[in-house]
């Protein structure tokens, strides 16, 4: 099991030191080896030069320890076989050579790449199949004339397609190395017969993947499935954030990465709402460290104790619960949750949230307090309800959601126990009137208000992140159809 | 022999009116065959993809062809859709149409269980040969999932009783390419309402269009300016239609036209199941579709009402109990221009417009609904801002002109002040705002909305925040 590792940058380049933690983080937790500069690594926005300082970093850490298998592919075969050879020189075991992208060639021209390259150099080859990427596939029928050329010995495959890696799988003879690269079907792809995987998302929780590997060598499905669906969410997340989103998840678990090159952004690839949900599902599998936040009113204060505090994302004071304020919006289609919510001291402003519940006036929305939810929370629809159905999405399926997720706040422990008879929650839901999958209704206005709750919080996004993004934020119905 | 077929001009994909039940509405699709014909068809297309030939039956499919020919009683050609999956069927359908006085046929190539080139060629050659009718080649990759090959294209053209190919892909360089290929043997037919005139500069002579439905003589009209040379005149024209094209091309054909001309008074009925639970043809689409129409004339404009300099937040202040002796320290600012005319107040979360504040957000007026100000979903500015609108939403559209390039350019304006320190820092974290907005929310340009929202809220801004 090999971390597909991110490298940690700073002004000046690959940031040694931070690179060097992260290392030696993966090989406490069990790594089998260690992947520097693939995709993960974000190669493709490193120069030549950062790229072999990537490489001699990550031999030098891990020497004597496990083997590095070096990312030295390029567009460019000349730049690949230069790679590759340095690569050896610094001491790698082995190098992953990623097919050639941007402008596609030919089989023909693939084929001589790999053999210019695997020709080289005295060090065995890894075939790398990344599709979605490089815009060609390495079908099986090419992979079948690719590992006759010597020096290849094996292949990663990240394309997610079990079809063409069956077909590889049943026709390789045994020393040629299959290695899966696709996060989310890393138990299909181990137990249809991969050798080993090469994962982003190893870096998060290796332990999970090595005792997927230990329960199917055992003959243990059953095991090794209850394993995949406690982290498979999360891998997704991970798995279409790439690099980016591992980054976020290693530096909220408190090993610090830094930020993935432009143009490569939080907000963007990895959107805001997954951000939310990659740290509340990295909570559930306990990777977030927990610590105390103090909240102060006036001069008395109390401790929420056990705070889940991403690093980078808390504040360790909330020192004004007059009128905290949050908006989420989560899901996708007509299901989609958009929330806004406001908390507070129940003897300031939300007073008047509680004072207005349940009355009935014409011309004007009511709402209404939950019943059974702690700390009392006030639900209103921001949308005239237009029918039966559309009545009990809103106020059976979204307002169930809005009770559940206030009520989560409080088992994640965000709300000194104290705090809660004085405060007041109050939400607006909207719900599509042509809503009509009321799972995913509940199920993003779940998240939604969950998420809700902690920009309030934590004062999120901050100050900075909305004066970056003034030009470049995409409100979704500000433009013309 | 058949006679032979010219296609040319702009010919209607009808739509198939249905009741909700799904009975074919006859009456009004006579009207609808009446009212294009009346705007320059060249011919009426019924049982194409925009009629919806794949919810019906093969009995239903001849009745319709019959009715098609009935009602058109000779006035123009009727190309009959007469595609279906299997080879044997489409060559009967074909047949029938023949018998009952269609003038062409156009088979759209198999699709759900596909073949190759080869299939694709015998199935073509069958159907020319056996079908007794001119036959027209349909690519529409979108909807079969296959794509015909030009090479196929070019070896079929050879057939005689094959007198045209409809494109519908919408790939322009797929479409040249079929003129470039099929030059003299047979003429190409744009089926791609966005591209048409790209097709017609480039030579094409005939479409076979959804929109063809609702305006006809407007592509008449872009196909006569190139023909006389004036390309300008015909850009000028096709990009003032391009929206509502877009709009028919991209939400499954016929449920937009369908409501296009309901809203210019013929019944076209709905669209069968699955294609009729509003999932395709939200609210908010139906909105566009009729700003559009009035656009382009087709329907009487709504009377349009500026934005009212007098809007005051001040007022709904006052519905929610803040008096004006409570407005010591409250901050009030106004801006506006042509098209939005902002008035907003600040002040301490923990005085009267805190309460203000969570009332507005909790319990607002019907249509006058506060939502916060956001760059975009999950990035809200500070100080913590709502926004209302001063005239009532009537319709999703409304709203989403509201909570789209208001709700951004009003958070831009904040931006701004925060971007030059204008605010201070303990107002960004002690302070709300509450903005009421007026704009005009039939606009059509929402890159001009968002621009003037965010002038107008701008000016406001800097009365509150010198």
């Amino acid at each position: 099991m090999y971390p597909a590792l991110v490298t940690p940058f700073d002004e000046n380049g690959v940031n040694e030191q931070q690179y060097r933690a992260l290392i030696d983080h993966v090989i406490k937790a069990g790594a089998t080896g260690i992947v520097p500069c693939g995709s993960t690594g974000e190669f493709t926005n490193m120069s030549f030069e950062e790229r072999l300082e990537a490489l001699r970093i990550a031999c030098e850490a891990a020497k004597g320890r496990v083997p590095v298998l070096a990312g030295t592919g390029a567009a460019y075969t000349s730049d690949a076989v230069k790679l590759t050879r340095r690569a050896a020189e610094l001491g790698a075991s082995a190098a992953l050579v990623i097919s050639p992208y941007y402008l596609k060639p030919s089989t023909k021209e693939i084929y001589e790449h790999f053999e210019k390259v695997a020709g080289s150099s005295e060090l065995p080859i890894f075939l790398y199949n990344y599709p979605q990427l490089t815009g060609v596939n390495l079908d099986w029928w090419l992979v079948d004339g690719l590992r006759e050329i010597d020096g290849i010995v094996g292949m990663k495959d990240s394309s997610g397609n079990m079809i063409n890696l069956t077909n590889i799988l049943v026709r390789r003879p045994e020393e040629f190395q299959i290695v899966i690269g696709h996060d989310e079907i890393a138990l299909p792809a181990l137990a249809a017969g991969c050798d080993g995987a090469i994962l982003a998302s190893a870096s998060v929780f290796l332990d999970r993947y090595l005792r997927i590997m230990t329960d199917l060598s055992q003959g243990d499905l059953k095991e090794a499935r209850l394993i995949q669906r406690s982290i498979q969410r999360t891998v997704r997340v991970l798995v279409k954030g790439g690099g980016l989103a591992v980054k976020a998840a290693l530096n909220m678990m408190g090993v610090p990465v830094g930020k993935a090159r432009m143009p490569l952004m939080e907000g963007d690839l990895l959107a805001y709402d997954e951000i939310d949900e990659l740290r509340a599902l990295l909570e559930d599998l306990q990777l977030i460290p927990r610590g105390p936040v103090i909240f102060k009113m006036g001069n008395r204060s109390l401790v929420a104790e056990a705070y889940p505090k991403a690093v980078g994302m808390t504040r360790d004071v909330i020192d004004d619960l007059t009128l905290l304020h949050g908006e989420a919006l989560c899901g996708e289609a007509l299901e989609v949750a958009h929330v806004d919510l406001v908390m507070g001291l129940k003897d300031g402003p939300l007073q008047a949230a509680v004072a207005n519940s349940g009355k009935l006036v014409e011309g004007f929305h009511s709402s209404n307090i939950i019943k059974d939810v702690r700390p009392t929370t006030v639900f209103a629809s921001t949308v005239a309800i237009t029918g039966e159905r559309h009545r009990k999405m809103v106020y059976e399926t979204a307002q169930k959601a809005v009770a559940d997720a206030v009520t989560r706040t409080i088992t994640d422990r965000m709300i000194p126990e104290e705090l809660v008879p004085d405060l007041i929650v109050a939400v607006n839901v909207f719900v599509h009137p042509n809503a009509n999958n009321p799972r995913r209704v509940f199920y993003n206005n779940f998240r939604a208000v969950r998420y809700a709750i902690r920009h309030a919080l934590e004062r999120r996004e901050s100050i900075e992140e909305i004066m970056a993004r003034k030009e470049s934020a995409r409100h979704p119905f500000a433009y013309n159809p | 022999m058949p006679r032979k077929f010219v296609p040319k001009g702009v010919m209607p994909a009808l739509v198939t009116p249905f009741t909700k039940d799904g009975d074919i509405m006859e009456d009004s699709f006579r009207q609808i065959i009446d009212y294009t014909i009346s705007k320059g068809a060249t011919g009426v297309v019924p049982a194409g993809t925009t009629g919806e030939f794949v919810y019906m039956r093969t009995e239903e499919r001849k009745k319709l062809l019959k009715l098609t020919v009935e009602f058109v009683d000779g006035r123009v050609p009727v190309i009959a859709g007469t595609g279906q999956n299997s080879t044997k069927a489409t060559i009967a359908l074909t047949k029938y149409a023949a018998e009952v006085g269609c003038d062409a046929a156009i088979v759209v190539s198999p699709f759900y269980l596909r073949p190759s080139d080869k299939g694709y060629f015998e199935h073509f050659a069958a159907v020319a040969n056996q079908g007794n009718l001119p036959i027209i080649l349909y690519n529409i990759p979108q909807c079969t999932l296959g794509v015909l090959q030009p090479n196929v294209v070019e070896d079929l053209a050879e057939i005689d009783n094959i007198v045209g190919i409809k494109d519908s892909s919408g790939n322009i360089g797929y479409t040249l390419e079929l003129i470039q290929k099929l030059k003299d043997r047979i003429p190409v037919i744009i089926g791609h309402d966005e591209c048409f005139l790209s097709a017609v500069a480039a030579g094409v002579r005939a479409a076979i269009m959804a929109s063809g439905n609702i305006m006809p003589h407007l592509w008449l009209d872009v196909m006569m300016k190139v023909q006389k040379g004036d390309i300008e005149g015909a850009a000028k024209l096709q990009l003032s239609m391009q929206t509502l094209a877009r709009i028919v091309t991209r939400y499954g054909g016929a449920p937009p036209v369908k409501a296009a001309l309901k809203m210019m008074g013929i019944d076209a009925g709905k669209s069968r199941m699955p294609l009729n639970s509003g999932g395709t043809l939200t609210p908010e689409l139906k909105d566009e579709i009729r700003v559009e129409l009035e656009k382009l004339g087709l329907l009487k404009g709504i009377k349009h009402t500026p934005p009212s300099k007098d809007v005051d937040v001040a007022s709904s202040l006052a519905e929610v109990g803040v008096t004006a002796e409570q407005h010591g320290g409250l901050r009030f600012g106004r801006g506006s221009n042509q098209t939005v005319a902002a008035s907003i107040v600040s002040g301490p979360k923990n005085g009267p417009l805190g309460a203000a504040f969570v009332q507005l957000l909790t319990t607002p007026r019907v249509g006058h609904e506060a939502l916060s100000v956001i760059l975009e979903p999950n990035l809200a500015v500070r100080p913590t801002s709502i926004m209302l609108p001063a005239r009532k939403i009537e319709s999703l559209r409304q709203a989403s002109l509201f909570y789209g390039p208001v709700q951004s350019g009003a958070a831009k304006a904040v931006v701004t002040h925060l971007r030059a320190a204008k605010i201070p820092e303990a107002a960004i974290n002690g302070e709300v705002m509450v903005m009421a907005l007026d704009v005009d929310l039939d606009a059509i340009d929402r890159r001009a909305i968002t621009a003037a929202t965010e002038n107008a809220v701008s000016a406001a801004l800097s009365q509150i925040w010198r």
